[in-house]
């Protein structure tokens, strides 16, 4: 909803990025780099939707919740007087995943407002299984991140959606579908994240984990 | 029940007919029984579009009762499975259709035995338009790269917003609430429905979350039409991106259709373009776009229910 036009203490930085408020700085640079585009000053989609002088204070905004947030100093600060509001917990602070052990569902947290625009929606499993170009790329006995991607994005499913489903991070979701190996958890936890995210393409699990194992092992 | 697809975006010329009419052709190639409406009374010209001769029935023949009922105003066309209603030789205008004319025409329209219905909405954006593209939940909306073309498709994805609102709500449940959330914030007035509703949700959480619920339902569509080579092929989703964030709509990128010359050949030799250039950019956009809008569907269920509510 408008981001302008709600009073200050519901319009946190996160929520102006739209991203959780445990966001690692990789998050935090992709949301802040995104939000930019779409609202800089030749962005058709913007300035014909909103007066010149609310897209500006959009910008300013934006530029203002990535700086403290990008900055651990600042950040800590800021997450400090949003838990002395009530309206951020301790537990829900990001830590810097080298430093602890990767967290693998994410149940704590806590409902968006923008949650119900992305509800996921419940896929036939006859569009698998009647889709060639699905069916093509289910033969291979080696699955790469872009074709687990590409299977996604046929079914008109979004990384919101399958992280609302199955509460993996979105920056795990997105380190799998880039094949950045470096940055996957433990093949214990990869394995049960493959499962959860078949299930939702609604595609075998076992034969995803196995392939996408494979290939990763073969890269 | 055929699922209904209609397709407005306002501005004149972004090219609403000649998508309605291929859009047709790839649905009736799929083996689909598909019936195009046109309702651009007064500006009608889909037919020219999928290389149709001029009709002799149209719309207007059931407005003004020529034909008792809607269906004997179908006329094949060249393409098999394709079927038409034509709004050509209207003399009367989409926004001038009286309540019960076009109560009439919508309940008809949700009878016919087609898998699909394709509204040609024409530009505009008035009353009757939002009634006809609010047939259904999953109305497709066609701009161009330009931004008079955008601010079209944003005024009139606010009126259908709007007009939600206005539905769910009864009158005076409506006025009350409006007047209210406009006395606490001046800014949530009808051409801030987003902010409008929040306030409708903190007046009234129970009326909010009914009409939040409601506009959850809808789901649309947006196409970029005669996109060339050195546009930024990324507005389309930006568009729908803006729209998403602060209207909280759901509306889905169906991709760019390449601008080609040949259109206005094919228009002018009235023949369908997709088989004057079947291989041409153009061509494989439209099938890419289509093949997404077939996953994307329609939830029909909605149907029956905005047609009863119109009523
Ligand atoms: N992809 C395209 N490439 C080139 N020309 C196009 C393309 N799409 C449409 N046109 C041209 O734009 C003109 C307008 O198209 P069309 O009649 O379909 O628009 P419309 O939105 O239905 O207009 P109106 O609002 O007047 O009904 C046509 O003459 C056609 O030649
Ligand atoms: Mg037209």
């Amino acid at each position: 909803m408008g981001l302008m036009m709600k009073p200050y203490p519901k319009q946190t930085h996160y929520k102006i990025l739209d991203i959780p408020t445990d966001a690692s700085p990789y998050e935090i640079n992709h949301a802040y780099r995104n939000a930019f585009e779409l609202y800089q000053d030749d962005s058709m989609a913007a300035y014909s939707f909103f007066p010149d002088s609310e897209r500006k204070e959009i910008l300013a905004r934006l530029e203002e919740a990535y700086l403290t947030l990008i900055n651990p100093e600042s950040r800590s600060v800021y997450d400090r007087s949003l838990m002395e509001m009530g309206i951020m917990e301790e537990e829900n602070r990001y830590h810097d995943h080298s430093k602890r052990v990767m967290p693998i569902y994410d149940i704590r947290r806590k409902k968006t407002h923008y949650q119900w625009l992305s509800k996921v929606p419940v896929v036939d499993k006859s569009r698998v299984s009647e889709n060639p170009s699905i069916q093509d790329i289910l033969q291979k006995d080696r699955l790469t991140g872009q074709d687990l991607k590409r299977i996604r994005t046929t079914l008109g499913l979004t990384l919101a959606q399958i992280f609302l489903q199955t509460r993996i991070a979105i920056g795990i979701l997105e380190a799998i579908e880039d094949d950045r190996f470096d940055h996957l958890p433990p093949a214990v936890y990869l394995k049960s994240f493959l499962k959860l995210y078949a299930q939702c393409l609604t595609i075998d699990a076992d034969t995803v984990v196995q392939a996408y194992m494979k290939h990763m092992k073969l890269s | 029940m055929p699922q209904i697809w209609p397709i407005g975006g306002g501005k004149g010329g972004t090219g609403k007919s000649f998508v309605t009419g291929s859009l047709g052709i790839l649905l009736a190639r799929e083996g689909y029984q598909t019936l195009l409406i046109d309702l651009d009374l007064g500006a009608a010209n889909l037919h020219t579009t999928i290389g149709a001769p001029n009709p002799e029935k149209s719309l207007s023949d059931f407005v003004n009762k020529k034909v008792a009922a809607l269906d004997e105003t179908i006329i094949p066309t060249p393409t098999p499975n394709l079927f038409m209603i034509s709004g050509a030789m209207n003399n009367l205008d989409i926004a001038n259709l009286a309540h019960e004319q076009k109560t009439k025409i919508l309940r008809e329209i949700a009878k016919l035995p087609y898998n699909y219905i394709l509204l040609d909405l024409g530009a505009g954006t008035s009353f009757n338009t939002i009634d006809f593209f609010m047939i259904s939940n999953s109305g497709i909306f066609i701009t161009t790269p330009e931004p008079t073309a955008t601010e079209n498709i944003y005024r009139l994805i606010r009126a259908v917003y709007f007009r939600k609102i206005r539905q769910v709500l009864n009158v005076y449940h409506f006025r009350a609430l409006a007047k209210e959330a406009e006395e606490r914030n001046s800014k949530a007035t009808v051409t801030n429905p987003d902010l409008l509703l929040d306030m409708i949700k903190e007046l009234d959480p129970e009326k909010g979350g009914m009409l939040e619920q409601e506009l959850n339902t809808l789901e649309f569509g947006l196409l970029m039409n005669q996109h060339r080579k050195q546009d930024n092929p990324d507005i389309g989703r930006f568009i729908c991106q803006i729209i998403e964030k602060h209207l909280a709509l759901k509306i889905q990128f169906l991709g760019n259709i390449a601008f080609d010359e040949n259109v206005h050949l094919a228009v002018c030799k009235k023949r369908p373009f997709l088989e004057m250039s079947p291989y041409s950019r153009t061509a494989i956009d439209f099938r890419e776009c289509f093949k997404k809008l077939l996953i994307m569907k329609d939830k029909s269920f909605g149907i029956r229910h905005a047609v009863d509510r119109v009523l």
